[in-house]
């Protein structure tokens, strides 16, 4: 609630004059990747789709379809997922269960779960990480580095704030980001992800805003490898609603039952 | 705190409009950024989609949910002429082209009452798959079951029930329910394995709870069992001498804490006691360990595969009756599992399994000893076929390694080898497959095996010393 008011008061000191360079009265970076995570998951309990399509060499190679159900836990504020394929034929009725710190990949067609390591891809050139809902400012400690101007998907140029987020927990999928949120609306923009020794893994542009369970939310991530850019994967999402899942779900031995429409 | 009210008001109170013009709600070509270099990494094609319509790839309105193919499988094999015991019959022909038709559909029937069904079609050519003359149409009723959802978290079901558990990857012995279960494939990689297998007749109930749940699960006898030399070929059969052959009934508690998914199992067949436990344990982001284990009362692979063939008539009672009088002690099973992803598309697994009930060295030494022996012959084949239904091991100690790349060269390429080592007498089952995904619903397969090691080794002591198949699959 003391940081509610703080922004509520922030926000009556920013309006008149938005900040061009981070002064005291700039929200604390932790809260504006809190704002950000706000826009890309809208709400305690809900479902999405998203398609992914994979390019090479330019080329589009494949298309996935999945639906997403997320809910927070209540013990750490996380979210738990869980990942349906419908599309391709082929991979229908897989599942992806992550709840805390377990990773469980369930297959129809063998009736049966194994647990998989966080590291390990299921979904075409996109890690798990890339599609399953997270709250970053409770996996990650951000620190301002100061304003940018930064593009947006469609080429524009933005005013964001660059944040560097660093790894704080262990279910954190990578060691350290750069986040860049747009100016006063905090909208995720762009985020480059690196590995422990610094190597670029992988860059996301969040653009193709619409409205959506009552705010402006990213429809589109495009994904770039950090190793062979010719590699880029984009995620659409649509169908985002508000959803009572039973926290019964968040287990292995409910993805069979997992309900297919 | 809310993140959506504090999203609200920072967005209300403090967003300059001309920021939020910025964004791009309108999609379009990447604009002229000179700023941000990476933007020219996205591919044109990328913007050119935007205007496509989506594929229709959700189906929300739907009430089946279907997975249908069709594959073919040609496959062919060089056997051995020098068997160390030799086969009581000559292997039949050297290949064989099946064409299946796979259905596996769920529906709904009304509000908290669904169905499964799974089945497979088989069509042989030129004969069955043992190489015999006879029926060349056969037809698996895997599963077919009804589920009731009473209440929230609780679970009714009856019909045949593929009911599958274990953690580890190639010998599960909290699996009960995985003997006599086997139907024909070409692979034997665990993976293929669980998936081609007939369910048992049963009632399950199942309850759920948060980070938690409880399965009983009770299959009654419900044929005498069938005996294993009786002919396996296609048909219309149902099985259920092979699945439901005595009363099973198996009770797991599943409760989640400090990260080890635990599982326990109490399981009786036909009133033998067995107990059991799994757990699995991430370490770091790239490993992940299991154990499964389980323990009762039996007699070892060897009398138990004769007793069981005597008393179905495969095999005279004497001598090999007395094998049921052999006293069952108190045996253990184990696999241990470690599987590491060093890169996000590759998988290695290294598993150790401990079949308690399995033959040490000397006692194989002792079932070899005669090879000539109408008797040794008898004992051999049998327990091969017997150890085969019931999915253990022959030895006591086994070693398999499995490597998998997903998306090889970044490809739609899926290779895996697989190898199954005989920790007593080093002999080996290898295995070398690659599927390509041909399009969205197309997908060619290859397989290639090979067994090795000493003449009266377990694996080379196998007729099949070579085999190899192509598979085309078609999704609908």
């Amino acid at each position: 609630m003391k940081t509610i008011l703080t922004l509520f008061a922030l926000g009556f000191a920013l309006a008149p004059a938005p900040a061009i360079v981070a002064s005291a009265d700039t929200p604390s970076a932790q809260d504006m990747v809190r704002a950000a995570d706000a826009i890309r998951n809208p709400g305690q309990s809900f479902m999405l789709r998203n398609k992914l399509t994979e390019y090479v060499g330019g080329s589009a190679r494949g298309s996935y379809g999945i639906i997403v159900y997320a809910k927070t836990d209540p013990a750490s504020g996380q979210y738990q997922n869980i990942v349906r394929y419908v599309a391709p034929a082929r991979d229908q009725g897989k599942l992806l269960l992550l709840s805390g710190t377990t990773l469980w990949f369930y297959d129809s067609a063998s009736k049966s779960a194994v647990r998989i390591a966080p590291q390990q891809r299921l979904i075409g050139q996109a890690s798990n990480g890339d599609v399953l809902t997270a709250n970053l400012s409770l996996d990650y400690k951000a620190q301002l580095k100061g304003p940018a101007t930064v593009a947006s998907s469609d080429g524009k140029d933005i005013g964001a704030w660059e944040l560097t987020l660093t790894r704080a927990t262990k279910d954190a999928v990578y060691d350290r980001m750069t986040y860049w949120v747009e100016k006063g609306s905090y909208r995720p923009i762009k985020a480059n992800f690196y590995s422990a020794s610094g190597r670029l893994l992988k860059i996301a542009f969040f653009g193709k805003y619409v409205q959506a369970q009552g705010a402006m939310r990213p429809s589109e991530t495009i994904i770039i490898d950090g190793v062979d850019p010719k590699l880029v994967t984009t995620i659409n999402t649509s169908g985002i609603q508000e959803k009572s899942i039973p926290s019964y779900w968040f287990q292995r031995d409910y993805l069979a039952r997992i309900p297919f429409n | 705190m809310s993140p959506m009210l504090l999203l609200g008001l920072v967005a209300l109170l403090s967003e300059p409009a001309g920021a939020r013009q910025a964004v791009g709600v309108e999609p379009g070509l990447p604009g002229p950024s000179t700023v941000d270099p990476d933007i020219a990494l996205i591919p044109k094609a990328v913007t050119a989609d935007r205007g496509k319509a989506d594929d229709d790839l959700f189906d929300a309105g739907r009430t089946l949910e279907t997975r249908v193919y069709v594959e073919d499988v040609f496959s062919a094999s060089d056997y051995r002429h020098d068997l160390a015991i030799p086969l009581p019959t000559p292997p039949g022909t050297n290949w064989l082209n099946r064409f299946s038709l796979d259905t596996q559909v769920t529906g709904a029937i009304a509000s908290g009452l669904s169905f499964t069904v799974s089945n497979r079609i088989d069509l042989y050519a030129p004969r069955d798959a043992d190489g015999q003359d006879g029926a060349t149409v056969g037809n698996n009723i895997k599963e077919l079951y009804l589920t009731l959802e009473p209440g929230p978290g609780l679970f009714i079901e009856m019909g045949r029930i593929n009911l599958k558990n274990g953690a580890a990857s190639t010998f599960n012995p909290t699996d009960f329910f995985r003997a006599n279960s086997r139907i024909v494939q070409a692979s034997q990689d665990p993976a293929a394995l669980r998936e081609n297998r007939l369910g048992a007749v049963m009632l399950r109930v199942q309850t759920l709870w948060r980070g938690g749940s409880a399965v009983l699960a009770i299959a009654p006898k419900l044929a005498s069992q069938r005996s294993l030399t009786q002919d396996t070929g296609p048909g219309f059969a149902t099985r259920i001498d092979e699945t439901n052959g005595t009363t099973r009934a198996l009770l797991s508690i599943t409760q989640e804490f400090w990260g080890l998914s635990p599982k326990f199992f109490l399981f009786s067949d036909d009133g033998l006691l067995r107990v059991g436990a799994s757990a699995t344990k991430p370490i770091g982001k790239s490993v992940v360990l299991s154990a499964e284990w389980a323990m009762g009362r039996r007699r070892d692979l060897l009398d138990d595969a004769l007793c069981f063939g005597s008393r179905v008539g495969d095999l005279p009672a004497q001598p090999f009756e007395q094998s049921c009088a052999r006293p069952r002690r108190l045996r253990q099973e184990l696999a241990v599992s470690l599987n590491w992803v060093p890169l996000a598309n590759l998988e290695v697994s290294a598993e150790y399994d401990y079949n308690g009930g399995g033959l040490s060295p000397q006692r194989w030494a002792e079932l070899t000893a005669a090879p000539s022996s109408r008797l040794t012959q008898a004992r051999y084949w049998y327990l091969q076929a017997y150890a085969g239904a019931l999915q253990n091991p022959v030895f006591r100690h086994g070693i398999s390694i499995r490597v998998a790349q997903s998306k090889a060269f970044n490809r739609n390429l899926n290779l895996a080898a697989l190898a199954l080592i005989n920790a007593s007498d080093g002999s080996l089952f290898g295995q070398a497959s690659a599927d390509y995904e041909l399009s969205r619903n197309w997908s060619l397969g290859l397989t290639a095996n090979a067994t090795m090691g000493a003449r009266n080794s377990v694996y080379a002591g196998l007729p099949q010393k070579l085999s190899g198949a192509i598979r085309l699959k078609y999704f609908f």
